[in-house]
């Protein structure tokens, strides 16, 4: 610099500025996906914790019942669904029904939700994440032969979000498995 | 005249990114802050109630759980402060509120009471013997002093239900 004199002109021309400004705007639109996505990962976070306590839920019922009732739930998988007065129901399913959720407390087919003899008025998780309505959450119920006699059962919480702006929908899943033994032995795996 | 008119659209554009970052980043810390705390609580909660032989004096607002410990039990006491919108886990019971405080900002929060079968019991210290079960909810909400130019960020949880599980059915 000793050696320049500035003169009348020098200074920066307007595509210096036009340079600096378009390398600003990519370091700034970088930065604001970056605070986006933390905001959908952080939302996320919040529905796994949902998730969680709705697994959470289901093998604490679980682990309250008899061998009886164990052994007697169907091979396969049920899914929560609405109530049907044709579906044969097992003790620990659950169901919806006129926007209030219910869980089979008896064995029955054909028994309205209104009968507390066969069904208690469920309030967990499940039933109040209506406060996330960016996400509907699902759960189903795999009941398989396990080792050594065990009941294997895997307990899948899915939800469905669509980031505002964005066209594709994202599908989420948090899977835990639990074994159950006659003689209440148990024993609980979890995944996402 | 260009130059200047660039120069302020640029600083207009650069200014209004920093506020969005800036409150965005809070908001996330606020978020942060909140889930953290939650799933604490949770899993303490479940730690204890699982734990726990007995429960007494359950409220929708408090409860005290006998923990075994190595020298015997303990209780522990759940207790939730209205005015300040706390949560205090008081191990060893010698005085609620002195213990630090679980959850904060509270704007509301609930103990449910089950029997084995998944009733809810209204009233509580009638059905003391057939509580088998304990869920709790909350909804805390960050205070509207964080950020004026944004909604206060509402958490709201439901906790599963927790089995008593070395409480008997009978006494």
């Amino acid at each position: 610099m000793t050696g320049q004199r500035l003169t009348k002109h020098s200074g920066f021309t307007l595509v210096d500025v036009m340079m600096g400004a378009t390398i600003l705007v990519v370091g700034l639109v970088g930065l604001i996906e970056a605070v986006l996505i933390g905001s959908e990962m952080q939302a996320t976070a919040r529905r796994q914790t949902t998730a969680s306590q709705i697994v959470s839920n289901e093998i604490e019922l679980l682990r309250l019942q008899d061998w009886a009732t164990i052994s007697a739930l169907p091979a396969g998988t049920t899914s929560l669904a609405a109530w049907n007065g044709a579906t044969l129901y097992h003790i620990t399913d659950l169901v919806s029904f006129g926007g209030s959720w219910f869980r089979c407390i008896a064995s029955n087919t054909g028994q309205s939700t209104a009968n507390l003899s066969y069904w208690a008025i469920y309030s967990g998780p499940i039933a109040s994440t209506g406060i996330d309505s960016a996400a509907t959450f699902g759960v189903s119920r795999t009941v398989a032969t396990g080792p050594n006699g065990l009941v294997e059962m895997t307990f899948t919480v899915t939800w469905v979000t669509k980031p505002s702006g964005s066209p594709v929908s994202r599908t989420y899943t948090r899977i835990a498995t639990a074994y159950f033994g006659q003689y209440g032995l148990n024993l609980t795996y979890r995944r996402t | 005249m260009v130059g200047m008119t660039l120069a302020l659209i640029v600083m207009a554009a650069v200014i209004s990114c920093f506020v969005f970052l800036s409150r965005n980043l809070a908001r996330l810390q606020i978020q942060q802050k909140f889930e953290s705390q939650g799933r604490r609580a949770l899993l303490i909660f479940s730690q204890d109630v699982r734990m726990a032989t007995a429960i007494s004096t359950p409220t929708t607002e408090s409860v005290s759980l006998s923990v075994v410990t190595p020298t015997g039990t303990t209780n522990v006491v759940y207790n939730y402060d209205f005015t300040s919108g706390t949560l205090t886990r008081t191990p060893g019971f010698s005085g609620v509120g002195t213990s630090p405080a679980m959850l904060i900002n509270l704007t509301s929060f609930s103990f449910t009471y089950y029997d084995v079968f998944g009733h809810p019991y209204p009233l509580l210290t009638n059905y003391l013997i057939g509580i088998k079960q304990v869920s709790m909810s909350f909804n805390a909400r960050s205070s509207a002093t964080w950020n004026l130019t944004q909604p206060p960020f509402n958490y709201q949880v439901n906790s599963a239900r927790v089995i008593l599980r070395n409480k008997p059915l009978l006494p």
